[in-house]
């Protein structure tokens, strides 16, 4: 569906207006049923504790780690720690 | 063999945590404190997340992805005036990518984003370690530089037109002291800094610091490098068969390297080595001529939402209610008969009873 044909269902001509609200209703679609999934890969690096989530990330779905609780390259789902570990990193986080 | 490893997560803000069990082999508990016990990744690992999420359809993405038509590695990237800075660079003189020219060209000349009578270049960023997602062109240079509008809190040291000196042995430094800058107060091992301008072209690129010698006098403060990150070509002859997708290192051989005096047009950035790739003509969603990238019945949907907002902006609260819950109701019957625990496509297990 165009942009314009949803306008003419709603009865509006105000532009801006509209496509301010799609995106709401975009993001409010896959906040409650998940219609655009993605995958993204990121370095791991030694001693480096915070990765940035994507900028246009609605939901976090899976973390997976290679090597995780096996020898043969798999990517796992890692569990979620509740608590933060003793070890403080390097930048007192 | 891999060795067997144990991480895990928690959240921080836009951000999240990953720590790991510290078992390596190398460790034990009599000479390691924090053997046994959780931190930060205790080694590196290329590709060793995968994050699947959720996104907001706000673009499209021309679908035939192909590698230097839409998509274009960078090997980093650095701020430029507060702003996201994408670099790419290739091996030879004639390597210099230019975003503004040849097939790079796309970045600013895709019609997708130019709609309603707007000038609108945008980028889709993926496998960045930091910057996977949209943004939006702000200038694309001639020297390897893709500036964006996003805007960076973190400050990087640059120069611009300073007058630097090379020695053959990969050291730079204040050329002269005309400029009094002490280079080694700025840079440390381990940092990658991003070089253009000088005639001698393999000065141009990525490199990575290996050793830095500070002093009080300005052409004493030196900095080294050992390695140069070039992004491989189908035809130049050095880097044709490290495959499109991957970076070249050319390994910096002390003694072997171009020298360079009284130039003063170096430009030097501190950079992030961040091997990634932007994808370009992305149509974003914009004007009434877009496509909204939904399905036909999620569409609808849409369309009570709408009114629903519509109605709340009248202060009409029932007609709110009535219109969201409607759109909920779509929402969920579509997800439903989607799913496959919905009983579409339910079978009986082996070994069930009849």
């Amino acid at each position: 569906m165009k942009v314009q044909e949803l306008m003419e269902r709603v009865g509006s001509q105000e532009t801006g207006r509209m496509i301010a609200y799609i995106k709401d209703g975009l993001e409010e679609i896959n906040m409650i049923s998940e219609t655009h999934v993605d995958t993204v890969t990121i370095d791991i690096t030694e001693g480096q504790r915070f990765y940035k989530f994507p900028d246009d990330m609605v939901k976090i779905l899976d973390i997976r780690c290679k090597n995780h609780q096996n020898t043969s390259d798999l990517y796992q789902s890692i569990p979620r720690s509740i608590y933060k570990p003793e070890i403080e990193d390097a930048d007192g986080n | 063999m891999a060795t067997k490893k144990e991480y895990a997560y928690y959240k921080q803000g836009n951000k999240f945590a990953l720590i790991q069990k510290n078992i390596t082999s190398a460790n034990n508990a009599i000479t390691d404190d924090t053997y046994g016990r959780y931190k930060s990744p205790v080694e590196s690992v290329t590709d060793g997340i995968q994050l699947d999420y959720v996104y907001s359809p706000q673009y499209r993405v021309y679908s035939n992805i192909t590698t230097n038509i839409n998509k274009f590695y960078v090997l980093g990237w650095t701020v430029v005036d507060g702003y996201l800075t994408f670099l790419r660079m290739g091996y030879g003189a004639a390597s210099i990518f230019n975003w503004t020219n040849g097939s790079e060209v796309a970045v600013t000349s895709g019609s997708s984003g130019d709609t309603g009578g707007q000038s609108l270049d945008y980028i889709l960023v993926r496998g960045s370690n930091r910057w996977n997602g949209l943004h939006k062109v702000k200038s694309a240079g001639t020297t390897g530089r893709l500036q964006t509008w996003t805007k960076v809190s973190s400050q990087l040291p640059y120069y611009q037109d300073l007058d630097v000196d090379w020695n053959d042995d990969w050291t730079i430094y204040d050329g002269g002291g005309s400029d009094n800058v002490y280079l080694a107060d700025h840079f440390s091992v381990g940092d990658y800094v991003w070089t253009t301008g000088p005639s001698s072209f393999p000065l141009w690129g990525l490199f990575r610091v290996s050793s830095i010698t500070q002093s009080a006098t300005d052409t004493s403060s030196t900095v080294t490098f050992d390695e140069r990150y070039v992004i491989p070509e189908s035809d130049n002859a050095t880097t044709s068969s490290t495959g499109l997708d991957q970076v070249y290192t050319h390994t910096l051989v002390a003694g072997a390297g171009s020298t360079s005096s009284g130039e003063a047009d170096f430009h030097i950035y501190k950079a992030f080595y961040d091997h990634c790739y932007v994808l370009t003509d992305v149509d974003v969603l914009n004007d009434e001529n877009d496509t909204i990238d939904l399905s036909p019945y999620l569409s609808k949907a849409l369309v009570y939402y709408i009114k629903a907002r519509l109605m709340e902006d009248q202060l009409d609260i029932k007609g709110k209610e009535y219109f969201m819950r409607e759109f909920r109701r779509m929402v969920e019957k579509h997800s439903s008969a989607t799913s496959l625990t919905g009983g579409t496509y339910r079978i009986q297990g082996h070994g069930m009873t009849k």
